[in-house]
């Protein structure tokens, strides 16, 4: 713990939740979050001479990113790739009780569930503008695409998020 | 990170706006962050001094110009401790077993460097003859796809003083280093720790080759292969 290159960790460990989230909500699984986080760090330590100094966090979140759609590959091989279209989402449908109550447990699930639904090039940008908050130009960096891409992808995936939490229960609001 | 998290909470609260709903954030698990620490301290053991080189200047330097006649007892007592420090520091770096087996360390090497495989080949008759070529002993290799355990190549290391065959396996997106050496080959020292730096070791000889298996697998899994493997050289 003492040892590490203290500007290294400085710099970039407080950046830690905003890096296993982004890789959570791509993974859509915990152990292979820690797994792509964890390799990230590395790989960020690696190449830290190419870091411009400016912004960690989206620095960092571009690396989580990167690892993610790599080690992705490789574990889908290349023959089958999620396909981005817009087809894709479906309508995975949580298993409420008939009493289950809408408290904010509940609400995050329901969430999360059609967050999940989504492709990851839509879950991605949702991520990084609404939970960590980034500019659009930092997001047109970290997922390398021109700033026009990030904002109609931005538009299409809040849209078919609603859809998504629509499609599960019309009746409730979507608060 | 328990500061983060309250503002985060408003923070959320502020960007759900923009859709409608506050999405969801996962915080990192406990044990991460120390995970993380330790693979970089590896890392970065690897490519700097050891750490115990820079603290020695500090001790005088802060030392006033006039100072009491009581400073300077304390001062050399300071440096008496920082010398200790870094030695006991230097001591323990150099203890293999505690912090940086060769074998974990060569793992970790690979990873993290573009050096994974020197032949990459999902197919056994593909790497042995590769590794028997360049190797004064015959390895056995196996491929353990059908247990999700593939192949996906193997590469040579110089380990105490000799060229060892390693093969490689992918268990989900894990990778797992096994060292394979003719029993008697590799110091009784190497890969005994169950755990080094987050990587989980495991030893085990099946007569005429010894093996050893890193990886950052849980336990049971990298039993599963270990056993696996012991199976199959049985059959043989």
């Amino acid at each position: 713990m003492i040892s590490t290159d203290p500007p290294f960790a400085d710099r970039f460990l407080p950046h830690l939740d905003a890096a296993y989230n982004l890789a959570r909500h791509l993974a859509r699984d915990d152990a292979l979050a820690e797994d792509i986080v964890q390799d990230a760090f590395l790989r960020a330590l690696r190449h830290q001479r190419t870091f411009n100094g400016v912004n960690a966090r989206a620095w960092l979140l571009t690396i989580v990113r990167r690892t993610f759609y790599t080690q992705w590959q490789q574990a889908q091989g290349e023959a089958t790739h999620e396909s981005f279209d817009d087809d894709l989402h479906g309508t995975a449908r949580r298993e409420d009780g008939p009493d289950a109550e809408l408290d904010r447990t509940l609400a995050r699930e329901r969430i999360e569930t059609a967050l999940a639904t989504l492709p990851a090039p839509y879950r991605e940008v949702l991520v990084l503008r609404e939970i960590e908050e980034l500019s659009y130009d930092e997001i047109a960096g970290v997922i390398e695409a021109p700033l026009g891409t990030v904002m109609s992808r931005l538009s299409r995936a809040r849209q078919r998020l609603q859809r998504a939490l629509m499609a599960q229960d019309p009746e409730a609001p979507h608060a | 990170m328990p500061d983060r998290k309250g503002s985060n909470a408003n923070e959320d609260q502020r960007a759900g706006a923009h859709s409608g709903v506050t999405l969801p954030r996962y915080a990192a698990p406990a044990g991460l962050a120390s995970r993380i620490t330790h693979a970089l301290d590896e890392e970065h053991a690897r490519v700097a001094e050891p750490p115990s080189i820079s603290v020695t200047p500090t001790g005088p330097s802060r030392t006033p110009r006039f100072a009491p006649t009581w400073v300077w007892p304390r001062a050399a007592l300071f440096l008496v401790c920082v010398a200790t420090a870094a030695s006991l520091g230097y001591w323990r770096g150099a203890d293999g077993a505690h912090s940086d087996d060769p074998l974990v360390a060569s793992h970790v090497r690979a990873l993290v460097g573009d050096h994974l495989v020197d032949v990459a080949s999902s197919d056994q008759h593909t790497v042995k003859p590769w590794l028997d070529a360049r190797l004064d002993y015959a390895p056995p290799v196996a491929d353990f796809a059908p247990d999700s355990v593939p192949l996906t190549g193997g590469r040579i290391e110089f380990v105490a003083g000799r060229r060892v065959a390693v093969l490689v396996y992918r268990l989900r997106l894990h990778v797992i280093s096994v060292y394979v050496a003719p029993t008697g080959a590799l110091p009784a020292s190497l890969g005994r720790g169950a755990e080094s730096l987050g990587y989980r070791v495991t030893r085990w000889t099946d007569g005429a080759m010894e093996h050893v298996a890193i990886s950052d697998v849980n336990a049971a899994d990298l039993a599963r292969v270990a056993s696996l493997m012991q199976a199959r050289a049985a059959m043989h």
